[in-house]
């Protein structure tokens, strides 16, 4: 044991001594198994004193807040759409209710189809005019412009249809009873991507069938939203519009989606660059903030500094390390190779003993920023060696992701080489 | 205090469930509020994290093996999600546990780890799990554990040092 794990034994058990659990929480917890299992026992409280649930107050604040802001922004579309649209298939331009009668108005065909580039579902529209479409480049929920996760289809006739994705974990874990929960909490009250508007439990939702698959929709002011989860993914589909016949636009629009979620992208662009001020490369990023990157402090020898220690502990001040954020962990780091070295072997020897089973020289041959690499695949982990310049380059990425090969790859295609800038070594 | 009692027709499995999940609340609703508290630093947000989660036990209680360990799974699993949601809220008030110096110094090192270095770190010197268990509560591998704690550990080296 030493002085670190001690201290955080200690201070840890003091931080958790500051909890004060109620002594009534079971009172609380028994009146909520007679809410979920009425029809099995009927449990009487003669008291039942509420914990503090202040965090639920808050994100019902938030919520509203939430409505209101995009109430706004909806007002603020319906008057720009009634400005210069005239929808020549609908009777009513003026702002409506979305739950008046819907009217069975035709809709111009959909018949140009849209595959998302990152969302993993494909649609049909009507390709009226240049910039109908505008492609998703981000993540939903990494930018601040909500749009930006999402694709949207303009149609020019006073409604926007837009659609996004995202895989989450705990979608993929859920049972389908669970999702409406999961999707009620996480869905309805992020302002960031404006998810929920219409601020209705997704279990009081009416039923709506994508693509075979059976999800969930709701209709508020100008705005009707559908979600669905297929293999672990949850869709989430948007109509913005001023027209009486709404939902009849979202069918048809929803009849035309096909659920591809084998084709999503959940990578990010890369689009920040950080150039080692130690090692001699450069690597695109996504900037996530403080925390996001960590420069390596001293140079590398891997003949005197193993990239473990002798407690399995990562040497890893000569990388320049990268978080990501999304269970993914990359780090790189270079260094002069000895003259007259045979570089398998001694990549073997010394740079990565273990080399994941594989020597250097079988592993799979690739290309960095145009020098010939090799590869190998660990458990969690993917490796990669390259000579450029006289120097050996390791870069490693550790992850939890079924798509990390594809994250890899990702990130090695961002990655420049120049020798000549590295500190020494 | 409350009491609860059966108004009419009781079912005599529900009820044995009931009482289990009694048992198994006075077993661990102390330690896994601590656990969660640790984790988030908010008395509220622990407490209905326990309760959410010992409501999951008792809706599965004939799916699951050991009540117990699925409970403390659940807590970590919402525990994850709550520090989740919190990073994707720049707005979201921080939160400061009641410590001394060094403990609040030791809080703030871990509020600027990633959430998994955070929870691993927590779970292996909190909670006294294996990289085993802890691999089992998050599903990842061992190895990931490992090298999640060994990312918190150098982090924590480095900055307490400081």
């Amino acid at each position: 044991m030493n002085e670190l794990t001690d201290r955080l034994e200690r201070d840890l058990r003091e931080i958790a001594a500051a909890a004060h659990p109620s002594p009534s929480a079971w009172a609380s917890i028994a009146s909520r198994l007679g809410d979920d299992g009425a029809s099995e026992l009927e449990l009487v409280l003669e008291s039942a004193p509420t914990p503090a649930r202040s965090r639920r107050i808050v994100w019902l604040t938030a919520a509203a807040a939430t409505i209101v802001v995009i109430i706004g922004l909806v007002a603020v579309f319906a008057t720009r759409a009634g400005d210069d649209v005239v929808p020549a298939t609908a009777p009513d331009t003026a702002t409506s209710p979305s739950n008046a009668p819907t009217t069975a108005v035709p809709f111009p065909d959909l018949t140009t189809t849209f595959i998302s580039p990152r969302n993993g579902f494909s649609v049909r529209y009507l390709d009226r005019a240049e910039g109908t479409i505008t492609p998703a480049t981000q993540l939903w929920g990494f930018s601040e412009q909500p749009d930006d996760g999402f694709d949207v289809v303009e149609t020019g006739l006073a409604a926007v249809f837009k659609g996004t994705s995202m895989e989450e974990w705990p979608v993929a874990r859920f049972s389908d009873d669970e999702i409406d929960g999961w999707i009620d909490e996480h869905g309805s009250h992020d302002e960031l991507t404006n998810r929920g508007a219409c601020g209705v439990p997704r279990s009081q939702q009416a039923e709506v069938t994508i693509d075979g698959q059976s999800g969930r929709i709701s209709e508020c002011a100008n705005r009707i939203e559908a979600t669905v989860v297929a293999d672990g993914r949850l869709y989430y589909f948007v109509l913005l519009h001023d027209r009486s016949d709404a939902r009849a636009v979202f069918d048809a629009f929803a009849a035309t989606i096909d659920l591809t979620p084998a084709t999503a992208v959940d990578i990010p662009p890369l689009t920040s660059t950080f150039a080692s001020p130690t090692n001699g490369f450069s690597f695109g990023y996504l900037d996530r903030g403080e925390g996001t990157l960590e420069p390596a402090t001293r140079l590398w020898d891997p003949v005197t500094q193993p990239i473990e220690d002798e407690n399995g502990a990562p040497n890893d001040a000569a990388f320049d390390l990268l978080e990501t954020g999304m269970a993914a962990f990359f780090k790189g780091a270079s260094t002069t190779i000895p003259d007259g070295v045979p570089i398998d072997q001694w990549v073997d020897e010394y740079v990565s003993p273990s080399g994941c089973g594989m020597p250097r020289s079988q592993q799979e041959e690739i290309s960095i920023d145009g020098y010939p690499a090799r590869m190998t695949t660990c458990l969690n982990g993917f490796q990669a060696t390259v000579v450029a310049g006289g120097r050996l380059y390791y870069f490693v990425l550790l992850h939890d992701r079924s798509d990390a090969s594809a994250f890899f790859d990702a990130w090695i295609e961002t990655i420049e080489l120049t020798p000549e800038t590295a500190a020494v070594r | 205090m409350a009491t609860m009692g059966v108004r009419s027709g009781p079912d005599p499995v529900t009820d044995d469930r009931v009482a289990q999940l009694d048992a198994l609340y006075r077993v661990e609703y102390t330690g896994m509020v601590r656990l969660a508290y640790t984790l988030l630093a908010s008395n509220a947000e622990a407490e209905e994290i326990v309760q959410d989660s010992l409501i999951e036990v008792y809706r599965r209680w004939h799916e699951i093996r050991r009540p117990g360990a699925y409970l403390r799974c659940a807590v970590v699993s919402r525990c994850r999600s709550a520090l989740q949601r919190r990073r994707m809220r720049p707005s979201y008030p921080s939160e400061e546990p009641t410590a001394s110096a060094e403990a609040s110094e030791l809080w703030d090192v871990l509020t600027r780890l990633s959430d998994e270095q955070r929870i691993v770190v927590v779970l292996r010197y909190y909670g006294g799990y294996s990289s085993s268990d802890i691999a089992g509560m998050l599903e990842m591998s061992a190895a990931t554990v490992r090298s999640h704690l060994r990312r918190g550990l150098s982090t924590l080296r480095k900055e307490l040092a400081t």
